[in-house]
């Protein structure tokens, strides 16, 4: 270091910049809290959040319906008054002709079989020779019906990929853990007994999280396998469910 | 007075050079860039520390406050998810970061007597922005939609390219609005406006899903270790990330129009604002293709090594706008440093222990409990005597 020979400068005056109120030197200035205290704040914050999000759940958690049939879903078997307060998987009753007068949307798959729907319940997303893609109203739950030749997949090995690719979405899809939402009774796809998974989970992707309910049903007769996709909102979980029930029931498998 | 060897000023013969935060005492000869981070001399200036680039201008014990805090808003997020309080969760991670960074504005007073405008411009209009952008994507693109088949194009283009763009330059509108106005003249006021306005930004997106995710019970089934990745993402991650780039882009944004000092060149390219903005767009985007297509941790991976490069770079925009604030006035009277606690004479860098006198609360506290020099100005003449006969 080069020794200097100038004296300290005296004292300047402020700059414009901090002409407003008081001069205070920059450098001489604290923070406005003492440590605990912005701890004690932070915290404060963080507790009052945790109790307003509990509360919120609290009154907006879905309430299931009194009586012997929940909500849903209802099986021949279980359901005292031997109709179906909505749900999915129930054995269809006879194809009425008032029925088959709503089911104005329909697709048949390059294997035979036959999936039909309502267009005022059901938007048609997408179709191919295996597969169609129905989209709810408001596009809060789906529906994905996918077929393949027994020769090419089991049902369950259909299922198992519509999880794999699910859990890609949903990483913490999981079993439905709650006693209300068990599936009751007998799965069914058309006029066969299937096997149905009822899940829950958060879809997570591009910023986003949304609480899931998701239900796999696959069933096969030997020649074609079928598993069938719904996923909805968490908020229709009930609607959709109901919704998805009329394409299950009506569902027909190649003659 | 002694001459330091980097900026060849005149200074008191202390520790650090007063004008430029030379290292003096004992150290060699410092060229080019000093090493040590000017907002906290005690770090290196490419050090991975969050709350000193963050929250640049507190002062080092108030530091350990803020890395305390983030560290109960972790353990909170963690403990929630797992004892199954998933939307409480959801929330924490939703406010936390946005909680701190509203009490760094009060506690070391940014606004310069303007704190309306200034929570307006950043925090509330990140916010605000947050909220519409985050309603009006949803209403477009349903999530039980996407399910049929895995992302496609359409998917990478607008939820990976064109979203996360809007996103980053609604951030910066509020900043930019700032811009205008001279009394927030330093490199730090543009960085923690662009750090300011992303956090909230992003709070306000994660809160809105929080909410969604009342609907579904106070504890909705599901597993908990992805949970908790996504609260790590959402909630840390991710906001730190924003924060990063949108501060570091205004950061030079500011140092290019509005510090008053030498440019910009000691950030190479990278100072100029179109590179900058054009740079941050690039970080943001690879980590929201890292959501869209990668899974949960995997994405939280990306992001977080995303987001520590991000935090650098911001680290070395406040550090060189820091630098640069080197002025050309004379030597001023004798002050107490608000981070080292000791006398050192007034001017760009403590001589104590280096830290920039602009990287310091702008606000003052009378009567701090930790001040025992009974006095908050600048009267202490025994010290001042001792620093100018030193």
């Amino acid at each position: 270091m080069a020794e200097g020979t100038a004296p300290l400068p005296p004292a300047y005056a402020p700059s414009s910049a901090h002409a407003h109120g008081h001069f205070q030197p920059l450098g001489d200035r604290w923070a406005s809290l003492t440590p605990m205290r912005r701890v004690l704040l932070f915290a404060a914050v963080l507790v009052a959040v945790v109790v307003i999000a509990n509360l919120l759940a609290a009154v907006r958690q879905p309430t299931s319906p009194g009586g012997d049939c929940p909500s849903q879903p209802c099986g021949p078997g279980s359901n005292p008054g031997g109709g179906n307060p909505g749900g999915v998987i129930v054995k269809p009753g006879p194809h009425s002709t008032a029925t088959a007068l709503l089911l104005d949307g329909q697709w048949k798959s390059a294997l035979g079989s036959l999936v039909e729907w309502e267009t005022r319940k059901w938007t048609e997303s997408a179709r191919k020779d295996r597969s169609i893609f129905l989209l709810g109203s408001k596009s809060e739950f789906s529906l994905f019906v996918v077929i393949a030749p027994a020769t090419e997949s089991t049902p369950e090995a259909l299922a198992a990929d519509r999880l794999a690719f699910l859990k890609t979405l949903a990483p913490d899809l999981a079993d439905e853990s709650d006693p209300k939402r068990q599936t009751l009774g007998i799965p069914m796809i058309g006029n066969r007994q299937a096997t149905a998974s009822l899940l829950a989970g958060n879809y997570t992707k591009d910023q986003d999280v949304e609480p899931w309910s998701v239900a796999l049903v696959s069933a096969g007769d030997g020649r074609i396998s079928v598993v069938i996709q719904l996923v909805a909102a968490d908020a229709v979980r009930d609607s959709a469910f109901k919704a998805a029930d009329q394409v299950l029931g009506e569902f027909l498998w190649p003659e | 007075m002694i001459q330091c060897d980097r900026c060849g000023n005149p200074t008191p013969p202390m520790r650090f050079c007063v004008q430029c935060g030379n290292g003096l005492a004992g150290a060699p000869p410092a060229h080019g860039i000093r090493s040590e981070f000017a907002a906290a001399p005690h770090e290196h200036l490419l050090g991975l520390h969050l709350a000193s680039t963050l929250f640049p201008q507190l002062p080092r014990a108030d530091m350990e406050s803020f890395r305390l805090a983030l560290g109960i808003a972790a353990v909170a997020m963690v403990g929630l998810a797992a004892v199954g309080l998933y939307p409480a969760a959801l929330a924490v991670s939703a406010v936390a970061v946005p909680a701190l960074m509203a009490i760094y504005l009060h506690d070391v007073d940014v606004y310069e007597d303007e704190p309306m405008l200034v929570v307006g411009a950043t925090m509330l209009w990140g916010a605000a922005a947050g909220i519409v952008v985050t309603l009006l994507s949803r209403a477009a693109q349903s999530s039980t939609a996407s399910v049929g088949s895995s992302t496609g194009p359409t998917d990478l283009l607008t939820a990976g390219f064109g979203l996360p763009l809007i996103q980053l330059a609604l951030m910066a509108v509020g900043p930019l609005a700032l811009l205008r106005n001279r009394k927030f003249n330093d490199v730090l006021d543009g960085a923690i406006f662009g750090a300011s306005s992303a956090v909230s930004f992003l709070g306000a997106r994660a809160l809105i899903v929080a909410l969604d995710f009342t609907r579904a019970g106070v504890a909705p089934p599901g597993e908990t270790l992805p949970r908790i990745v996504v609260l790590l993402t959402f909630g840390i991650a991710l906001p730190v990330l924003a924060a990063s780039v949108s501060g570091a882009a205004m950061g030079s944004v500011w140092l290019r129009w509005r510090s008053s000092l030498r440019g910009a060149s000691s950030l190479g390219v990278f100072g100029n604002p179109l590179v900058a903005g054009a740079a941050a767009a690039v970080i943001y985007v690879l980590a929201s293709l890292a959501l869209l297509v990668l899974p949960g941790l995997a994405a939280l991976l990306v992001i977080a090594v995303l987001g520590a490069i991000a935090l650098v770079w911001l680290r070395v925009v406040i550090h060189v706008g820091l630098l640069q604030e080197l002025s050309e006035r004379p030597i001023g009277p004798p002050i107490r440093c608000a981070n080292c606690r000791r006398m050192t004479p007034h001017h760009t860098f403590c001589g104590e222990c280096g830290v920039s006198l602009r990287a310091l609360p702008k606000g003052t506290r009378r009567g701090d409990p930790r001040d025992t020099s009974g006095a908050m100005g600048v009267t202490d003449a025994g010290a001042a005597r001792e620093v100018s006969d030193g």
